[in-house]
C-alpha cells in the first residue's frame, strides 16, 4: 500500500519534472555541454607556430640554456649562487609536452587518413596550410632537435615511445646509444619526405613563406625545403660530431653519418643559420634574453671566458659582455654580493645590449658550428678536405655573426690553426679569491684549436658550450671550489625530475640504474664516458 | 517554466473545491522561544478526531467555532487553546522541568525533522553556541564545536579570505571539495556570504549517509543554515539591535634574532666621498654603513654603534646626511601591522501574527585592517516573509543581498610585501616608525625611498634609480599607499515559494531559487613605483621578469547565476503507532557564469594612467581567472525520501535520488540512495532516574558525482601571435573517454546516552566512508605529451570516530555550568589506489615545490597504501639508527623524497564550557584543538638563509654567538657520523650552516608539527538589569559583553605560527602573522 503510493508520488514528480522542462526527455540537454569559447579542432599552422617559438626559449631559461653558461663558465651567478655552486639540478624535461607534442600532433594529424586532407590540417586550394610530407618533414626536423637538447642533458630519456599520449602512459627511457642513431634516422626520413610539388608550410616563422600570394610560387616552396633541409644536414653532422668519444674511429657510425651529411647542402654561411627575429612587441615576439635579463643583476659575463677572449685579443668579448668587469665564476653568496658592490656596479652583464635588444635575433643554428664540426671531422679524417680552411671559415663567419669584422690577425695570432697558443692558463683566477683555481685554455694541437673555437663560438647557447665541453674538456674548466656537489666536480648531467619519479616511477628507476653511481649529476652519460 | 506554473495553480484549484466545504483551521504549536513543537498531538476536547503537528509544528483541523483544542506533548505540559473566528492559531507551550526540547535538524529542500530520528550523527548547532563571541566568518565560529569538523582558519590580516572546513578528513585524492554550504535551502558557493548575526541554527551532515537529499551536491557534507524568523509572543517591538567593536593585534610572529643587522658583511664599510657624487654626501665622508642591497641580515653586530641609515643618503627631510646609532628594532615586523578594527553593527526588525511572520536585518560590518589602507565593507540585508493566504496556501519570500567592498591585495605567498619580506628578506635594524615617517619620500627625479638601496659606490649620475631605487623591496608603507587592490562583489539570493495544503497529511511546495553572485574589481601597480624599483617584480601579470617590472592594470568582471525551480510534495500519515513522513520531488538547475578579466601587458602607454586602453601590448589575462569564461550547466534530479516512526522511539528511513546533467554523456545519470535505523531505547525504560535518554542508530549512504561542464572534450584556445602567425596549443589535459563521476560510500553507527536528568551526556559514532572513482587530473609522465589526463582514479578508505560529550558539574540556583565537547578521532585516511602503474599523486605544493624552478620546498602527495596528504622533501640522510650524515665539513647529506608523515591531524576537537552567575554574568571560554599532522614553513626557511631567525643569532653550547667565527669559539655545535659511521663532533661556521638548506635543498628542519591547543573564543557577558534601571518600558532586555578571539595560543610546538592558521595545505609560503582581538559588544532588544 504504502509503496504503491510512494511510487505514484515518484511519478508525479516525473510528470512535473517534464513539465517544467519543457516536455523534453529529462536527460536531455541539447547543446549546453558545448563551449563557445574554444576551437575543438586544432589548426596545424597555429601548431606550427606555437612549438617553433619555445626552441628559442630554451637558450634563455634559467634550466637549460642559462644553467648550461653557467656549468661552462660562459656566465657568473652574482647574486642567487646555487646553480653555479652545483646545487642539485634535479628538473623535470619540460619540452615534451609543449613544443614537442604539438609536432607530434601535426605529424599525427598529417598522417591519419582521416584527418591529413581536412581544412585543418591541409587548407583549402585557396589557403593551403601546407603539404602533409612539408609538414611532417619540418616538424619531424623540430622534434629531433627539441629531443637532442633533452638527452644531451639527461642522458636516456624516452623516444620511442614518448609523445603516445594517453595511448602509453609509461613510455620506456629508451638508451642514449639507441636514441642517436634513431636521431639520425629521423631526420633522413624528413628529408625525403618534403614535397615539393605541394603546397608551402604555413606558420613556419623560422623560414616563413611569403603570405601573398595566397599559394607560394613553387620557388619559394623550394626555397623553405631547401632551408630545413640544410638545418637537417646541419644537425646530423652535429649530432654525429657528439658521438666522437664513442665512436672516434674513421670507419665508425658516426664517421659515417657525418660524411653522409656532410655531402648534402647545409648551414654554411651566416644568411643561411637558422635563425629567430624577434618582431618586438609583445612578451611572444620579444628576445627572450632582454625578457630575462632586462632589470635584473642575476648573471654576469664570467671571467673565465673574459680572460680566454682578453689572452686572444678576441674581439668577440664586445659582442659577448656589456662593458665592465668579468665576474669571478663560482663566488657563494655573500662573496657575489660583495663583489657586486664592491666593482661600483660596473661589473659586465652578459652580452653586448645591441644583442639583446627585444628584436634582437637569436641564431640557433649558425653557420661557425658547421664549420668548425667539417673543420674536426678533416682532422679526425671523417671526412676529407682541409681542415684549416674550414677551421678559419669557421671563425670569419663567428666573427661575422657577431659583428666583428675581419679575423684575419687574430687568425694569423693566438688563434692560428697551426701554432695558436690558445687562451692560456690559470685563466678566471682572481687575487681576491684564491680559492679560485684558474683553468687551463691552452691549445697544443689543432683539434684542441677547433674545440676551443667552438666553445667560444658557442657563446649564448649554453646547452652546446656545455655540451661541447664535456665532449671535448676544452678548454680545460676548473670546478669552483665552493661547490655544494660532492664530489665537487663539474656536473655531467641533470638529474632526473621529482615529476618523473611521481609517475614514470619503473622506467626512471631503470634509468638511473644504468648510470655509474645512480642518478646523480656527476654520473656520465653514454657518449660522456 | 510557465506551463509548469498553471499545472500547479489546477493542482491547487483541485484541492481547494474538494475541501472548500469543511472550516478548517491552521494552527501552529510553539515553545517559549517561538521554535515549533513537532509531533504535538492536538485533538478536539470532547471529540474522537485528532491530528499531529508536523515537524515545523503546524496541523490543520477540522473544528467548529467554540472548540476547544487541546494540545500535548511529551515534554510539553498539556495547553488548552479556543477556537475563535480566525482560520489561524498560535499556541505556546511550556517545557517541563529537567526536559529537553525536540531539536529540529534541517535538510535539502528545507525539509526538517527531530533529531530524536536521524539515523546518523547529525550535529545541530544553535544561534547561541555559534555566536558566543560574534564571528564574521561561520567556519571560525564552528571551530571544535563540531566533531569530525577540522576548521582551517586563516590570519585576520588577511582580510575577507576564504577559510576552508573538513569534514571527517580530506575528500579526494588531490585537495578534495569541501561540504556545501546551504543557506534556507539555497547553495552559497562562499561561506563568507553568510552573515552569522541572521543565522538562527546550523545542521551539520556529514556526507553521503545523511546528507543524500542533496544528491551530487551533498558528497562531501552539508553545512544547513536556517536563518532566523520573527517569533510569535516575542515581548517588546520586535527590534534588536546588536552592536560591537573588536580590535586586532599582531600576536603570533616568528622569532626574530636582534643582534646582527641587514647585509652580508659582517663589518661596517667606511664610505669615502669620491667626485660625482651629491655634494650634500660630503656629510657622511669617513662614516660606516652596512650594505643596503643585500635584503638579508648576516650583517655587523648591533652595539649602538654610529652608522649611515638607509634614510641618511636621500635629501628632503630631517634626518638627510646624518648618521645614526645601529641599534635592533625588535618589534619591526609587528609594529608595522596597524590595530584591525572591526565594527558590526546588526538590526532587526521582526514580527509574527497569526498569519504572517516578516524579519528584516541589516548587518554592516567595517573592517579596516592590519595592512596599511586595507579595509573591507561588508553591507548584508536578510528578509524573510510568510503569509497564510487562507487556511491552506501559505506564500512565503526570503531575499538576502550582500554587498562587499574591499582593498586588500591579500597576497601572503612568498616573499609579499608584508610578512613575506619581514620573515624571508629584511633587515633587522630597520626602525619602522621611520619607514612609516618617510612612506612619501622621493627624489627630485620622483624616485621613492628604500630601505634595500645600492651601497653608495654604485652612484651614477646618469642612472639615479639604480642607487636610489629599491633593489629588491619598496618601503612596504609605500607599497601600500599606491599599490591598489579593489574588489567588489554583490551577491543575491533567496527563494518564492508556494504552498499547499491538501490536507492534513499532504501538501504541495513549488519553490524557485536564485543566486547570483556579480563582482567586479581592478589592481594599480602604478608607474610612481615602477621608476622607483630596480630588480624588483612589480605586477604579479608580467609574462617574462621584464614585463614584471613594469607598472600594469588589471581589471575583470564576473557574472554567475544558479537558479533551481523545485517541486516538493510532503506526506505525512500517523497509522495506529506508526508515524509515516514522506517527501517527493524534482529540482530543475540552471548555471551560468560569465567573466572577464584583463590586465595591461608591457606596461603603460602613458604614466599613470590606468585603463587597459593604454596597454602597450595586447590586453591579456595572466591570472587564474579566465580571460573571458562562459560556463553553462543544467542537471535535474528527482527525489524521494521516507522515515517511518513507531511510537516515536523506533525508527526507518530512506533516501532515493536520481540525477542528469548537462556534462554527462545522454541517457546518462547518477543514483544517490540512503537508509537508516534508529531506536530510541530509553523510552523502553519506565525509570528516567538514572538513564534520561539513549538511543542506536546506524546508516548507510551512498552518493556518485556528476562531471562539471566541459569536463568531457579537449579543446583548443586562441593563443598569442607571433608575427601574424596564430598560436594554438594542444592542451595539456585529456579527458579520457569513460570520465564518469566519483563514488562516495559512507556507513555509521552510533550510540547517544544522556543520565542524570541529561546533566551529562555522550554520542559516539563510528563512521568508515569509501571515495573512489575520483575524476582527477592525474598527472602523467609528461613524456607522453599529455601531462595530465582527466580520469577516474584511485580509491580513498577513511574511517573514524566522532564524539560529542556534555556536562553540568555544576547547577545551583545561581550558579550553572556547562561544558559541551567535541572529540574526533581520524583512525584512517588511507589512499588504496591511485591509477594502474601509478603510485604517487602531487596533491598539494607551494611556490616552491616540485615542477618549480627551484624546487625546494616540502609538498604532499597521495600516496599508495598510506594516508592521504603525505610531506615529502628532500631530508637529511642518516645511518640505521638515526643519526645525520655529515661531510667533512659538518655539513648534512642530503636525502632526495623523505617522507615527513601527513598533513592531516589525527585528533580534532574542542569543548566549550558556559557558566552563569545570578542569571545575569554569562561566561563562555571556547577551547579547541587538533593532534598530530605536519606543516612546511618557507618563511622560516628563508627567515634562516637570510639571518632573520632568532636560531641564526643564537647561543652555542659554548655561551657564544654561533656567528662568531668557530676559531673564537663561535659556530652550529653539529654532532653526527660520516659515511663511514665514524662519529662527527664540531662547530660549523653559522652563515655555512644555514646556507646549507638552501644549496643542498634539505627542507626537512623546517617541517613542524601541527598539534595545538588555543583558548580561540572568550567571553563576559552582562545582562543589564532593565527593569531595576526603571527602563523596562523601552527596553525588553540588553546585554554588554567582553569579548576575546584568539587570545591565547595555549599549546603548539612552534612559537613561530598559530598552526590553526596555516595559509596552505602542504604549509605556509610566507603568510601572514596571528592576530588577537579584543572587542565589546552591546545587545539590546526593544
Amino acid at each position: 500500500m504504502k509503496y504503491k503510493f510512494v511510487k505514484s508520488l515518484f511519478a508525479l514528480s516525473i510528470g512535473i519534472a517534464l513539465i517544467g522542462t519543457g516536455c523534453k526527455k529529462l536527460e536531455d540537454f541539447g547543446d549546453t555541454d558545448v563551449r563557445s569559447d574554444a576551437s575543438l579542432n586544432p589548426i596545424t599552422s597555429n601548431l606550427l607556430t606555437n612549438a617553433q617559438v619555445p626552441i628559442a626559449n630554451l637558450f634563455a631559461s634559467v634550466n637549460a640554456g642559462i644553467r648550461g653558461e653557467l656549468y661552462a663558465q660562459h656566465w657568473s651567478e652574482t647574486q642567487y649562487t646555487d646553480v653555479s655552486l652545483y646545487g642539485n639540478p634535479q628538473l623535470d624535461f619540460g619540452s615534451y609536452s609543449t613544443g614537442l607534442y604539438d609536432l607530434q600532433t601535426i605529424i599525427n594529424l598529417n598522417t591519419d587518413v582521416a584527418t591529413k586532407s581536412t581544412f585543418n590540417v591541409y587548407g583549402t586550394a585557396i589557403t593551403p596550410l601546407g603539404s602533409n610530407g612539408s609538414q611532417i618533414a619540418i616538424a619531424t626536423i623540430l622534434k629531433v632537435y627539441y629531443l637532442w637538447t633533452i638527452t644531451d642533458r639527461w642522458g636516456d630519456v624516452p623516444y620511442s615511445e614518448a609523445l603516445q599520449g594517453t595511448v602509453n602512459s609509461f613510455p620506456v627511457f629508451d638508451k642514449q646509444e639507441d636514441i642517436y642513431p634513431r636521431m639520425l634516422a629521423d631526420l633522413k626520413g624528413a628529408i625525403a619526405s618534403f614535397d615539393n610539388t605541394g603546397a608551402a608550410v604555413r606558420g613556419d616563422i623560422y623560414f616563413p613563406v611569403p603570405t601573398a600570394p595566397a599559394v607560394a610560387t613553387q620557388a619559394n616552396v623550394d626555397k623553405q625545403i631547401l632551408s630545413w633541409t640544410k638545418v637537417a644536414n646541419s644537425l646530423r653532422m652535429l649530432i654525429a660530431l657528439r658521438m666522437s668519444k664513442v665512436y672516434p674511429s674513421a670507419g665508425g657510425l658516426a664517421a659515417t653519418e657525418f660524411a653522409d651529411a656532410a655531402a648534402q647542402p647545409a648551414i654554411e654561411t651566416n644568411a643561411e643559420n637558422w635563425v629567430m627575429m624577434y618582431p618586438g612587441g609583445t612578451a611572444l615576439q620579444t628576445n627572450v634574453f632582454y625578457s630575462a635579463l632586462n632589470g635584473r643583476k642575476d648573471y654576469a659575463f664570467s671571467q673565465t671566458l673574459g680572460d680566454i677572449l682578453s689572452n686572444m685579443s678576441d674581439p668577440r668579448i664586445n659582442a659577448y659582455s656589456a662593458p665592465g668587469t668579468a665576474f669571478p665564476y663560482g663566488l657563494p653568496r655573500d662573496q657575489a654580493v660583495a663583489f657586486d658592490g664592491s666593482v661600483s656596479g660596473a661589473y659586465a652583464k652578459p652580452f653586448n645590449p645591441s644583442f639583446i635588444s627585444p628584436t634582437s635575433s637569436i641564431v640557433i643554428i649558425p653557420a661557425s658550428y658547421v664549420l668548425l664540426a667539417k673543420a674536426e671531422a678533416v682532422e679526425r679524417g671523417w671526412i676529407t678536405g682541409v681542415a684549416q680552411d674550414y677551421y678559419e671559415s669557421g671563425v670569419n663567419s663567428s666573427f661575422a655573426q657577431w659583428g666583428q669584422g675581419s679575423a684575419a690577425g687574430y687568425l694569423a695570432g693566438q688563434a692560428n690553426y697551426n701554432t695558436g697558443a690558445g687562451g692560456g692558463s690559470n685563466i678566471g683566477f682572481n687575487s681576491a679569491y684564491p680559492s679560485i683555481v684558474g683553468a687551463d685554455a691552452n691549445t697544443s694541437t689543432p683539434l684542441q684549436r677547433i674545440q676551443l673555437q667552438k666553445y667560444i663560438a658557442t657563446f649564448g647557447d649554453g646547452i652546446q658550450a656545455w655540451s661541447e665541453w664535456r665532449r671535448t674538456g676544452v678548454p680545460n674548466l676548473k670546478p669552483t671550489a665552493f661547490g655544494t656537489n660532492s664530489p665537487k666536480e663539474i656536473p655531467r648531467r641533470l638529474t632526473y625530475g621529482t615529476g618523473e619519479y611521481g609517475t614514470n616511477p619503473t622506467e626512471v628507476a631503470n634509468a638511473a640504474a644504468a648510470l655509474t653511481g645512480g642518478d646523480v649529476m656527476n654520473a656520465r652519460m653514454w657518449w660522456d664516458q | 517554466m510557465r506551463r509548469f506554473l498553471s499545472l500547479f495553480t489546477v493542482l491547487m484549484l483541485c484541492g481547494a473545491l474538494a475541501f472548500a466545504q469543511s472550516r478548517v483551521v491552521t494552527g501552529k504549536v510553539i515553545d517559549n522561544t517561538g521554535k515549533p513543537v513537532p509531533f504535538a498531538s492536538v485533538t478536539v476536547k470532547g471529540g474522537k478526531s485528532g491530528v499531529q503537528t508536523d515537524v515545523n509544528g503546524e496541523y490543520s483541523i477540522r473544528v467548529n467555532t467554540g472548540d476547544v483544542l487541546q494540545i500535548s506533548q511529551a515534554n510539553f505540559d498539556v495547553t488548552d487553546a479556543t477556537v475563535g473566528a480566525t482560520s489561524n492559531l498560535t499556541t505556546e507551550l511550556t517545557l517541563k522541568t529537567n526536559t529537553i526540547k525536540e531539536v529540529i535538524v534541517t535538510s535539502a529542500f528545507q525539509t526538517r525533522r527531530t533529531l530524536r530520528s536521524q539515523s546518523s550523527n547529525v550535529q545541530n548547532v544553535s544561534s547561541e553556541q555559534l555566536n558566543t563571541v560574534r564571528a564574521s566568518n561561520v567556519n571560525n565560529a564552528l571551530a571544535g564545536k563540531v566533531a569530525g569538523a577540522q576548521v582551517r582558519s586563516q590570519s585576520a590580516v588577511a582580510l575577507g579570505r576564504e577559510t576552508v572546513i573538513r569534514l571527517r578528513g580530506e575528500n579526494g585524492l588531490g585537495v578534495g571539495g569541501g561540504p556545501i554550504y546551504v543557506v534556507d535551502g539555497t547553495i552559497i558557493p562562499s561561506a563568507n556570504d553568510i552573515n552569522t548575526d541572521d543565522v538562527d541554527n546550523i545542521t551539520i551532515l556529514q556526507g553521503p549517509a545523511s546528507a543524500a537529499l542533496f544528491g551530487p551536491d551533498g558528497s562531501n557534507g552539508a553545512i544547513v543554515i536556517t536563518t532566523k524568523r520573527a517569533r510569535k509572543n516575542s515581548p517588546g517591538m520586535g527590534i534588536e539591535i546588536n552592536s560591537g567593536v573588536t580590535f586586532d593585534k599582531v600576536y603570533v610572529t616568528p622569532n626574530y634574532q636582534n643582534s646582527y643587522a641587514g647585509g652580508t658583511s659582517s663589518d661596517l664599510i667606511q664610505y669615502t666621498w669620491q667626485p660625482g657624487q651629491p655634494d650634500t654626501w660630503k656629510a657622511l665622508d669617513g662614516k660606516y654603513y652596512h650594505n643596503y642591497d643585500d635584503d638579508a641580515s648576516w650583517g655587523p653586530r648591533m652595539n649602538g654603534q654610529e652608522y649611515i641609515p638607509w634614510y641618511a643618503w636621500y635629501g628632503g627631510h630631517e634626518k638627510s646626511f646624518q648618521t645614526a646609532k645601529l641599534t635592533p628594532q625588535a618589534n619591526n615586523a609587528k609594529d608595522f601591522y596597524n590595530t584591525g578594527v572591526t565594527l558590526s553593527n546588526n538590526v532587526s526588525f521582526s514580527k509574527a501574527t497569526d498569519n504572517t511572520n516578516f524579519r528584516i536585518a541589516y548587518t554592516n560590518l567595517d573592517v579596516k585592517g592590519l595592512i596599511p589602507n586595507s579595509y573591507l565593507k561588508r553591507h548584508t540585508l536578510n528578509t524573510n516573509l510568510s503569509v497564510d493566504l487562507s487556511s491552506r496556501i501559505t506564500a512565503s519570500a526570503s531575499i538576502n543581498y550582500v554587498n562587499q567592498r574591499r582593498n586588500a591585495d591579500g597576497d601572503d605567498g612568498y616573499a609579499n610585501q608584508s610578512s613575506g619580506s619581514f620573515n624571508q628578506w629584511f633587515h633587522r635594524d630597520l626602525d619602522i616608525n621611520i619607514l612609516k615617517d618617510l612612506r612619501g619620500l622621493k627624489t627630485p627625479e620622483g624616485i621613492y625611498a628604500s630601505w634595500n638601496i645600492s651601497n653608495p659606490d654604485t652612484y651614477d649620475a646618469q642612472n639615479k634609480v639604480g642607487f636610489y631605487g629599491g633593489n629588491y623591496w619598496f618601503n612596504p608603507y609605500t607599497w601600500f599607499d599606491l599599490v591598489k587592490s579593489f574588489n567588489e562583489r554583490n551577491r543575491l539570493f533567496g527563494d518564492v515559494s508556494l504552498t499547499y495544503k491538501v490536507n492534513n497529511d499532504l501538501k504541495i511546495k513549488g519553490t524557485y531559487r536564485r543566486q547570483q553572485l556579480t563582482t567586479n574589481g581592478y589592481n594599480i601597480y602604478p608607474t610612481e613605483l615602477q621608476v622607483s624599483g630596480n630588480q624588483t617584480g612589480l605586477n604579479p601579470y608580467g609574462e617574462t621578469t621584464a614585463e614584471t617590472q613594469l607598472a600594469a592594470y588589471q581589471t575583470g568582471e564576473s557574472f554567475s547565476q544558479r537558479q533551481y525551480y523545485e517541486g516538493l510534495l510532503s506526506y505525512t500519515k500517523k497509522v495506529k503507532d506508526f508515524q509515516i513522513n514522506s517527501n517527493a520531488g524534482f529540482v530543475i538547475y540552471k548555471a551560468t557564469q560569465r567573466a572577464f578579466n584583463a590586465n595591461t601587458s608591457g606596461g603603460l602607454i602613458i604614466p599613470g594612467v590606468y585603463s587597459l586602453a593604454n596597454s602597450v601590448n595586447k590586453i591579456r589575462n595572466n591570472g587564474t581567472n579566465n580571460f573571458e569564461g562562459i560556463i553553462n550547466y543544467k542537471s535535474r534530479g528527482l527525489f524521494i525520501r521516507a522515515d517511518v516512526g513507531y511510537k516515536n522511539w523506533a525508527f526507518l528511513e530512506g533516501t532515493f535520488r536520481r540525477d542528469y546533467a548537462s556534462a554527462e554523456p545522454q541517457g546518462f545519470h547518477v543514483d544517490t540512495k540512503s537508509l537508516g535505523a534508529s531506536i530510541v531505547f530509553s523510552d523502553l525504560i519506565k525509570d528516567k532516574s538514572i538513564l534520561s535518554y539513549g538511543k542506536i542508530r546506524a546508516s548507510y549512504g551512498q552518493v556518485l558525482n556528476l562531471l562539471d561542464a566541459y569536463d568531457r572534450n579537449v579543446y583548443y584556445t586562441v593563443g598569442d601571435v607571433f608575427n601574424g602567425n596564430p598560436t594554438m596549443t594542444v592542451p595539456n589535459l585529456a579527458p579520457t573517454p569513460t570520465l564518469h563521476g566519483s563514488t562516495n560510500d559512507e556507513k555509521e553507527a552510533g550510540i547517544e546516552l544522556r543520565f542524570l536528568k541529561n546533566r551529562i551526556g555522550a554520542s559516539v559514532t563510528y563512521w568508515s566512508r569509501t571515495n573512489k572513482d575520483f575524476p582527477v587530473n592525474i598527472s602523467f609522465d609528461p613524456t607522453t605529451g599529455i601531462p595530465t589526463s582527466r580520469g577516474n582514479a584511485g580509491e580513498v578508505k577513511k574511517n573514524g570516530v566522532d564524539v560529542q560529550f556534555n556536562l553540568q558539574p555544576v547547577n545551583m540556583k545561581n550558579l550553572t555550568w556547562d561544558i559541551s565537547a567535541t572529540w574526533a578521532y581520524l583512525i584512517k585516511n588511507e589512499v588504496v589506489s591511485i591509477a594502474p602503474g601509478l603510485t604517487r599523486l602531487v596533491s598539494a605544493n607551494g611556490t616552491y615545490g616540485p615542477g618549480t624552478t627551484n624546487p625546494l620546498s616540502a609538498w604532499t602527495v597521495s600516496e599508495v597504501g598510506k594516508p592521504w596528504g603525505q610531506l615529502h622533501g628532500t631530508g637529511i640522510k642518516r645511518n640505521a639508527s638515526g643519526v645525520a650524515i655529515l661531510d667533512a665539513n659538518g655539513l648534512y647529506t642530503p636525502e632526495a623524497d623523505v617522507n615527513y608523515g601527513s598533513v592531516l591531524p589525527s585528533y580534532t576537537g574542542g569543548f566549550q564550557n558556559t557558566i552563569s552567575l545570578f542569571k545575569n554574568f554569562v561566561a563562555n571560554v571556547n577551547i579547541d584543538y587538533a593532534y598530530g599532522g605536519k606543516f612546511f614553513s618557507l618563511s622560516n626557511y628563508w627567515g634562516d638563509f637570510s639571518g632573520l631567525t632568532a636560531r641564526t643569532a643564537a647561543l652555542n653550547d659554548k655561551g657564544n654567538s654561533v656567528r662568531d667565527a668557530v676559531e673564537d669559539g663561535g659556530g652550529v655545535h653539529v654532532t653526527g657520523v660520516d659515511d663511514a659511521d665514524k662519529a662527527i663532533d664540531m662547530y660549523v661556521d653559522a652563515k655555512t650552516y644555514f646556507d646549507q638548506f638552501y644549496s643542498s635543498k634539505i627542507s626537512e628542519k623546517h617541517v613542524y608539527d601541527l598539534t595545538y591547543m588555543k583558548m580561540r573564543e572568550l567571553s563576559l557577558g552582562y545582562k543589564l538589569p532593565v527593569e531595576r534601571m526603571g527602563v523596562s518600558k523601552y527596553i525588553n532586555a540588553a546585554t554588554v559583553s567582553v569579548i576575546g578571539r584568539n587570545l591565547w595560543l595555549i599549546y603548539s610546538k612552534t612559537k613561530d605560527f598559530d598552526p590553526s592558521e596555516i595559509s596552505g595545505v602542504q604549509g605556509e609560503d610566507g603568510q601572514f602573522p596571528g592576530t588577537r582581538s579584543i572587542g565589546v559588544n552591546l545587545k539590546l532588544n526593544f
